[in-house]
């Protein structure tokens, strides 16, 4: 199970490297025979040796043989994870286009009554909350994300920073350089498809830090086959308070206070940011697997085929062999 | 005015979590399993200070805390 798992892992990530391409190190190397591997690798290597004697090859042909299996077997797993990604996405999909129009409503009108803070970039302590996927096997989404976040990191020592994760997979990208700017992880946050009672447990969280200013980073789904880093920047309470004049031209009713109701319509307005950014890049990464899985399955159905070349011509070359050492021996006498 | 789930220290999202709750639970039944199944979660949350996690904590809402309909019939 194991040496499947790892040549899981082969066919997934490295693919491309095929048959004999390095013959010190395969990527396709098998644990489970490692004699008739080594006899596998001295066939391939040089076909024509005469050192290579008939029970080495008939070893060797016996590993192509286990190692189309189980390229085949993973195939067979690969396509089946596409699948359900597939169905997934669908769901997810749904749910995200029917949020849409919440989100678009609050932003058209933050935009119009704070236009001033809008885009403006702001110096102090800023929050980074890194949306990234709980599993794994979902092509870019997770490392664009952390790339973005690192680059942001390295070329922006002027302010303060920290970062709040949401997911799991974020986490082995950035721990190494920056652990120390880690306040919050959460994960788990898509095990179940994600709602918005949910999200407001994570703005909470969000609200406890100290924050100027939060940048949101997710992957905006634009399609199917593309996903692109998104860094959606929410100005923080006070900033939003210290222009809270603007608000005061709206009328308000008698028991109404505007700073009290600024508080809580911004308290709002972030949540639905947060699980309109949670559902894009939950469709995302479905999108994202669908496809890698797609091409996972396109490469081992490619690696089968090469294999089976390999195999035909081994056995072709025994038969040979065989058919050379009747006739000689036939000859002799 | 002040509000008095905010003279008790609510902020307005868990005050409109809370009023939404007691709206699903209003519904009637096959609707109301349905609202209900909408809001639970799962999840973990790690504390990090200087580089380590120092604090772990589950953040959970369970579906369903009473069957009115099954102990009902």
């Amino acid at each position: 199970m194991a040496a499947m798992q790892r040549s899981f892992m082969n066919v997934v990530s490295k693919s491309r490297n095929l048959v004999g391409s390095n013959p010190r190190t395969p990527s396709w190397s098998l644990n489970r025979n490692r004699t008739a591997d080594q006899a596998l690798l001295l066939a391939t290597e040089n076909n024509t040796s005469s050192g290579v004697d008939f029970q080495v090859r008939f070893a060797s042909l016996k590993a192509v043989r286990s190692r189309m299996r189980s390229v085949a077997s993973i195939s067979k797993i690969t396509k089946a994870m596409k699948m359900v990604a597939a169905a997934k996405l669908r769901g997810v999909q749904a749910r995200q286009e029917s949020s849409k129009p919440f989100t678009a409503g609050l932003k058209s009108f933050l935009k119009s009554t704070f236009s001033e803070i809008e885009g403006k970039e702001t110096s102090g302590n800023h929050l980074i909350v890194a949306v990234t996927s709980d599993r794994g096997l979902c092509g870019g989404v997770n490392s664009n994300v952390v790339r973005e976040i690192r680059k942001l990191l390295h070329e922006d020592k002027q302010n303060q920073y920290a970062i709040l994760l949401c997911g799991d997979k974020g986490r082995d990208g950035l721990q190494r350089l920056y652990r120390n700017l880690f306040v919050v992880t959460i994960k788990d946050v898509f095990r179940a498809p994600v709602n918005f009672a949910q999200t407001c447990v994570v703005a909470e969280e969000i609200f406890k830090q100290k924050f100027d200013s939060v940048a949101i980073f997710y992957n905006h789904f634009k399609n199917a086959i593309s996903q692109v880093v998104t860094r959606k920047v929410i100005p923080g309470l006070d900033i939003i308070l210290k222009h809270a004049e603007t608000f005061d031209s709206y009328e308000f009713e008698s028991d109404m206070d505007s700073a009290q109701t600024l508080t809580d319509l911004y308290e709002f307005q972030f949540a639905v940011q947060l699980f309109d950014a949670l559902l894009e890049n939950a469709t995302s990464e479905q999108a994202a697997r669908m496809s890698a899985m797609d091409n996972a399955t396109r490469n081992a159905s490619e690696m089968y085929q090469k294999l089976t070349l390999t195999y035909n011509r081994q056995r072709q070359s025994v038969i040979t062999g065989e058919l050379i050492e009747i006739i000689s021996g036939a000859e002799a006498l | 005015m002040v509000q008095q789930w905010r003279a008790a220290g609510l902020t307005y999202l868990r005050y409109a979590n809370i009023c939404a709750d007691f709206v699903r639970k209003a519904l009637k039944e096959p609707k109301r399993t349905e609202a209900l199944s909408r809001t639970t979660f799962e999840m973990t949350k790690s504390e990090w200070s200087e580089g380590k996690v120092a604090k772990r904590e589950s953040l959970t809402q369970e579906a369903e805390r009473n069957n009115v309909s099954s102990s009902n019939k």
